[in-house]
């Protein structure tokens, strides 16, 4: 049977220090600038019984209103407001001794951290009774669960603030670094996302484009650059599976097309060379998850798993709009997606790409398409945008928009960088195999950066 | 020594000499430890994969001695020997040193080579599969 809350707490005697709590409330009546102080850590869930909770609503109420904090105001108060428990003159008589100046920081932190204490018991055990009911959903249940260890465990005072000297110092450390070659941000073989340093840690990065114009095609491209790195990386596709996005990843270098590996009889040098080159890249640290059946929680909570277990940095989310498909306010969810996807990001201190479409309500994109809500362009820091028009031959586009209008759209594409925050906006043509459904720098097409072919090596 | 150990030891001198670019990212999607046929390469190239595996961008003989220790002291000389007559930059440098010096000389117009450490890597590749 499912408990009271009443019986869940009378069960277990909670920490706490009625002295100590005593001692804070003396100090604070006696010196009324130690509330500003330490207003940041000051809060009546520091004390255990309702009667101190009220003497300190009653003096944090008189010091708010600007009076002094002698025993007949404070009795005055008491009597006009409600603190939550009747108070006598004789409650604020028989703690005024307790002082305590010395130790009042200590005495304080000591509070909190009981009182931390208290509310995560309290939580858990509540959330304990949600999970053993079997009509609550677990993984919901799962996910407040942790947000809500997350809240307690993030109301540290001030823990989690810097001083301009802390903030200067670590910037000096990255830029030390960086002089030394190591980087905080991914290399991915592309010079929009490396010259801006697009995938850094705590960065949502959204991709979108038209259908069938090579999101998934330019994601997977990311990943096994980054991968070939050596920092894992994990896929979350709802669209294809594994095996699907395996073989794009191989077909360039096996110079065969993804459908023939799939589906076709191979001759056998095209096994030789399908074997060579998976041989290359099955040691990639590469995970996959393509479950068409799961939520979005589960996803964020697969994140987590991986990161920690596998010490991934990049995660790629294959596609926003199909995992909305199953809510009924597709906005709404949209919105809440976009929004945990930066927040995962920054908690877990990893790079989130988020693969989006467009309305195609123009021939070019543009961010203002971005399907189903205006939260995805608030949370994302960067949004890069594809732009293809050779995927569409009936709209008759010849020519890209702007930037790079000399040049041809045949196997051919152009990376909008249409947000980047801190980084700026930029743009770059690149290269796309159609056959391997494969993205390039230019430089790497078939002729090379050393243009004297038939030239050899100098040296 | 053919071309092929040639460019070996010029692509394994370029990873050992740092000076000023990350070659390592020109090569780590080409070559791999396989491919390569000179023992002492095969280690030292082994070595600075597992220097950049822990986040070290630094692969000199001396970091690299520094953090293996007494394990390569048979091979500090001949890292050493590579790193100084076969980094890339080292000998295209000196190659447009030679050919400024000869259009000096003899009145040709001077023509430097704009070559980069990825033709080499390239031309490796192509090397190892025929």
């Amino acid at each position: 049977m499912n408990k009271t809350k009443t019986e869940i707490y009378e069960q277990v005697s909670q920490p706490h220090d009625t002295e100590t709590e005593r001692a804070v409330l003396s100090t604070l009546m006696r010196y009324n600038d130690k509330i500003a102080l330490y207003s940041d850590l000051l809060d009546a869930s520091l004390f255990y019984y309702d009667k101190e909770k009220a003497i300190f609503r009653t003096i944090f109420g008189v010091v708010e209103g600007g009076g002094i904090t002698d025993i007949n105001s404070l009795y005055n108060y008491s009597q006009s407001h409600d603190v939550g428990f009747e108070l006598f003159r004789n409650d604020f008589v028989e703690i005024v001794s307790n002082l305590n100046l010395t130790t009042l920081e200590q005495d304080i932190m000591r509070l909190r951290d009981m009182g931390r204490r208290r509310t995560s018991w309290r939580m858990l055990q509540e959330q304990s009774q949600r999970i053993l009911d079997m009509t609550n959903d677990f993984d919901e249940e799962m996910n407040v669960t942790m947000s809500m260890m997350n809240e307690v465990q993030g109301d540290c005072g001030n823990a989690g603030i810097s001083s301009q000297e802390d903030a200067v110092q670590e910037l000096v450390t990255i830029i030390k670094e960086n002089q030394q070659g190591k980087h905080n941000h991914l290399i991915t073989g592309f010079k929009l996302f490396d010259e801006h340093y697009l995938l850094r840690p705590d960065t949502l990065t959204v991709i979108a484009a038209f259908t069938s114009v090579g999101k998934s095609a330019l994601a997977m491209n990311i990943v096994q650059a980054v991968a070939s790195g050596g920092v894992p990386c994990a896929y979350y596709s709802l669209e294809m599976g594994k095996t699907e996005l395996v073989s794009r990843c191989i077909s360039m270098e096996a110079n065969m097309t993804a459908s023939t590996i799939m589906n076709k009889r191979l001759t056998k040098e095209q096994m030789e060379k399908v074997f060579e080159v998976t041989a290359k890249n099955k040691a990639l640290p590469i995970f996959y998850d393509d479950r068409s059946t799961v939520s979005f929680d589960k996803t964020l909570r697969s994140i987590r798993t991986m990161v920690k277990t596998k010490g991934v940095k990049l995660v790629v989310i294959d596609y926003l709009q199909i995992y909305a498909q199953t809510s009924d306010d597709a906005e709404q969810s949209i919105s809440y997606m976009a929004r945990s996807a930066k927040n995962i990001a920054k908690e877990l201190g990893i790079a989130v790409i988020l693969i989006s479409q467009l309305n195609r309500s123009a021939l070019h994109p543009s961010i203002k398409m971005l399907r189903g809500s205006g939260q995805i362009e608030e949370s994302a820091d960067n949004i890069v945008l594809i732009d293809r028009p050779d995927a569409y031959p009936d709209n008759k586009v010849t020519r890209y928009e702007g930037e790079f209008k000399d040049k041809s759209i045949k196997n051919t594409a152009k990376l909008i960088l249409a947000k980047g925050r801190g980084v700026g906006i930029g743009c770059a043509l690149v290269g796309f195999d159609g056959a391997h459904t494969r993205f390039m720098e230019l430089e790497h097409v078939e002729g090379g950066s050393y243009k004297e072919q038939d030239e050899p090596l100098p040296f | 020594m053919s071309r092929r150990e040639y460019i070996e030891n010029i692509i394994i001198g370029t990873l050992l000499d740092y000076s000023g670019g990350d070659y390592y990212q020109d090569c780590k999607c080409s070559i791999t430890e396989d491919m390569i046929q000179d023992e002492t390469n095969k280690r030292i190239f082994h070595l600075i994969c597992d220097m950049r595996k822990k986040g070290k961008a630094m692969t000199t003989p001396l970091d690299l001695y520094q953090e293996y220790g007494f394990m390569i002291e048979d091979m500090v000389a001949d890292m050493c020997e590579k790193c100084n007559e076969y980094s890339f930059l080292h000998l295209k440098t000196e190659y447009n040193e030679n050919r400024f010096i000869q259009s000096l000389i003899t009145g040709e117009k001077y023509k430097r080579t704009d070559v980069q450490f990825t033709d080499y890597v390239n031309q490796y590749f192509k090397l190892s599969y025929e």
